[in-house]
């Protein structure tokens, strides 16, 4: 050790030089003012190197390490110098003192270069402040990234939500189909077992127009088994006489023109006997739609039609009876009005016969007895011609009749009755009225039934004048409109009610059967028929009938 | 007419009948004279010439029935054979019981009408003249 020190005391020994302080000349002032500033700048110095020492612990990612260890070697070197400065004032070891900043002069070249070399990497470092606005982007850009994340979990929140929804509402699905299967197959079972018991027949025809299914009921009404069905269709177990309008009706179905429609028609069974039926087909569905054919309802009205047959039937007769009891009441008129041409026609003869059995007679005075003879035959064919056309038992048959024609032919038949009972008429009959289709002997029937009420109504009337009027015209909804009045003792509150009433009847005689027959008569003909009080005394009946629309062609009476 | 002559009455009041009527009984030699109606004949001056009514039943206005009604009221007694188109046993027998010679049906027979009008004329000889003690009122009014 003392080998070492006397080695170092020998660098340092080298005595010949005087301290640095002898050129100051000792002034203590200016050594001070070295030492201190001197001293003052090696501690300065020496504190750097720490700080960048702390620095580079702490910020262990630095990049220029290097370069910041060597500025801290260089700054050390700096601050020994210094430190040499102060040194050397008082010892005079300038070999050291050169060392030392030999030594701090290559440090501070290595530095130097070293910062050079990496001042193009220190210049491409970012700055505080574009690393500030880099990190407000980076932050601003990770806001965004965490709010679309965000907006992200939420919307898959959201589908996982729905799809949880749509899972439970398939499943809901689910089991009300289910629900539905069941109660359609419940209700299929129970339309199967209507459709196998029902009563009336129902059948299923396709665009073919073949029977596709039918019931039982149906089988048995026609007689025909499925199997059979099945090669037939609506049209061809038709009566022939139907089979158009079946086609026609089956082909609007089909086409879709028609939604329903009700018939009544006849079939032929099987065994050739025919049925009515009627044949409701309440909907005819898509032809695209799964329901195969048109579901047809039909029920078998064969005893209904005969029992209608028969009241038609019945009532024809009864309108003929009550006819024929009319006449009956006119009868003693009838009976009169034949028997004068007849007397006139017998006296005249036997006049005649007797003058020319005289000697000399007289051929002028014979000749107009014969004239007459033949006009008063006329005159009773006349009254047997009328009474012809209104009692003859002919079949009901509607033609275009002239209303004003059929009025004024009644008013020839009872015209010897309206004579007798000292009724004057008063005709107010409007001129070019359209024809009606009826069947006139039975509009005839009903006029003369009111005809035959107003004169009998007026019969007790003793206090005025019996006055029979019969008006024509057309009414407000161009319908035909007779009015046949009277200036009898009128309607009877009470009664007016019951006058359509079958045997309702105010007359001591009367059966109650003309006003109900009358009426049921104009309502056949599309028409209405009523009462009213008259204008000044008794009543006024009217009644309506539909016009035809072309102009009259005047049809003539009997035949 | 004749005056003083018997004098028989027809009174009916369809036309052609009434013609007719009016022939026969002149082709039977009587003198005839005709009415329309019962007011017409109520009316004339010629009740006290009729020596037989030939009287029609049904007539608008006064019926035969009602002129014989009245005739009888009035005491006048012609004899009245009646006419009628219609039978009616009710009006036939009051006819009858009131007096009437007969009642024939149109068409009558003429032997039937002419032994009639031999009966009434037979009547009207026995009873004279006929009695007419009073004008009917009616006549008045036609």
């Amino acid at each position: 050790m003392r080998d070492m020190g006397s080695a170092v005391s020998a660098f340092l020994s080298e005595q010949d030089y005087m301290p640095h302080g002898m050129c100051f000349l000792w002034q203590p002032e200016l050594i001070s003012l070295h030492a201190t500033s001197d001293a003052l700048i090696a501690i300065s110095y020496y504190s750097m190197p720490i700080a960048l020492a702390y620095f580079l612990l702490k910020r262990t990612d630095f990049v220029f390490r290097g370069i910041f260890v060597l500025s801290a070697l260089f700054i050390l070197a700096c601050g020994t110098t210094h430190v040499m400065g102060i040194w050397t004032l008082w010892r005079p070891d300038y070999w050291l003192d050169g060392g030392i900043k030999l030594i701090t002069a290559v440090v501070s070249i290595g530095t130097a270069f070293a910062m050079w070399r990496v001042m193009p990497l220190a210049l491409a470092l970012p700055s505080t402040r574009q690393l500030e606005q880099a990190n407000g982007a980076l932050q601003s850009e990770m806001g965004e990234r965490r709010r679309a994340e965000q907006a992200l979990r939420m919307a898959n929140d959201e589908l996982e939500r729905r799809v949880a929804e749509r899972t439970a509402s398939l499943e809901d699905e689910v089991r009300q189909r289910r629900r539905t299967e069941q109660t359609l197959r419940a209700s299929e079972e129970r339309w199967r077992s209507m459709f196998e018991a029902s009563a009336v027949g129902i059948a299923l025809t396709d665009k073919h127009r073949r029977f596709v299914a039918a019931n039982e009921a149906f089988q048995r009404m026609t007689g025909y088994a499925i199997e059979e069905l099945r090669s037939l269709g609506p049209v061809e177990i038709t009566h022939e006489d139907d089979r158009e309008a079946t086609r026609e009706a089956l082909d609007e179905a089909l086409a879709g023109r028609r939604r329903d429609y009700h018939v009544e028609k006849r079939y032929v069974r099987k065994d050739g006997t025919a049925i009515w039926v009627r044949v409701s087909t309440a909907r005819a569905p898509d032809l695209n739609s799964e329901l195969e054919g048109i579901p047809s309802i039909v029920e078998d009205i064969t005893e209904r039609k005969h029992a209608e047959d028969a009241l038609h039937a019945a009532r024809d007769a009864l309108v003929r009876v009550s006819r024929l009891t009319t006449m009956g009441e006119l009868s003693t008129s009838i009976a009169h009005e034949i028997n004068q041409p007849l007397a006139a026609i017998a006296a005249n003869s036997s006049a005649c016969r007797r003058l020319l059995a005289g000697a000399t007679p007289d051929l002028d005075e014979a000749r107009e007895m014969v004239d007459d003879i033949s006009t008063d035959a006329v005159r009773a064919s006349e009254v047997i011609r009328r009474i012809r056309g209104i009692v003859k038992n002919a079949a009901p048959d509607r033609a275009p009749v002239d209303i004003n024609h059929a009025l004024k032919e009644v008013l020839a038949l009872a015209r010897h009755e309206i004579h007798r009972q000292n009724v004057s008429v008063q005709t107010n009959l409007h001129s070019g009225l359209q024809p009606v289709q009826a069947d006139r002997i039975q509009l005839q029937q009903v006029v003369l039934n009111l005809v035959m009420n107003a004169i009998d109504a007026m019969r007790t009337i003793t206090d005025r004048t019996h006055v029979l009027t019969i008006s024509s015209r057309l009414d407000d909804q161009a319908n035909i409109l007779v009015s046949v009045e009277d200036t009898g003792a009128g309607l009877d509150p009470g009664a007016r009610e019951h006058i359509f009433d079958t045997f309702f009847t105010t007359k001591a005689n009367g059966l109650g059967m003309g006003l109900s027959i009358s009426n049921s008569i104009v309502r056949a003909h599309g028409g209405h028929l009523w009462a009213e009080t008259g204008s000044s005394f008794g009543a006024v009946f009217r009644f309506t009938l539909p016009a035809m629309p072309q102009p009259a062609t005047t049809e003539a009476f009997g035949g | 007419m004749v005056d003083g002559q018997r004098v028989v009455m027809i009174v009916d009041d369809d036309e052609p009948v009434r013609k007719a009527t009016r022939r026969l009984v002149k082709s039977f030699g009587f003198v005839v004279e005709t009415f329309a109606s019962a007011e017409d004949f109520l009316g004339s001056d010629r009740l006290d010439k009729t020596s037989c009514l030939i009287l029609d039943v049904k007539m608008p206005g006064m019926s035969g029935i009602e002129l014989q009604r009245h005739l009888i009221a009035s005491d006048c007694r012609i004899p009245i054979v009646f006419v009628t188109g219609f039978a009616d046993d009710r009006m036939h027998s009051e006819a009858m019981q009131a007096g009437a010679v007969g009642v024939l049906l149109k068409p009558f027979r003429e032997d039937d009408l002419l032994d009639c009008l031999h009966l009434a004329l037979k009547q009207n000889n026995l009873n004279g003249s006929n009695s007419v003690h009073h004008t009917p009122g009616i006549a008045t009014e036609t």
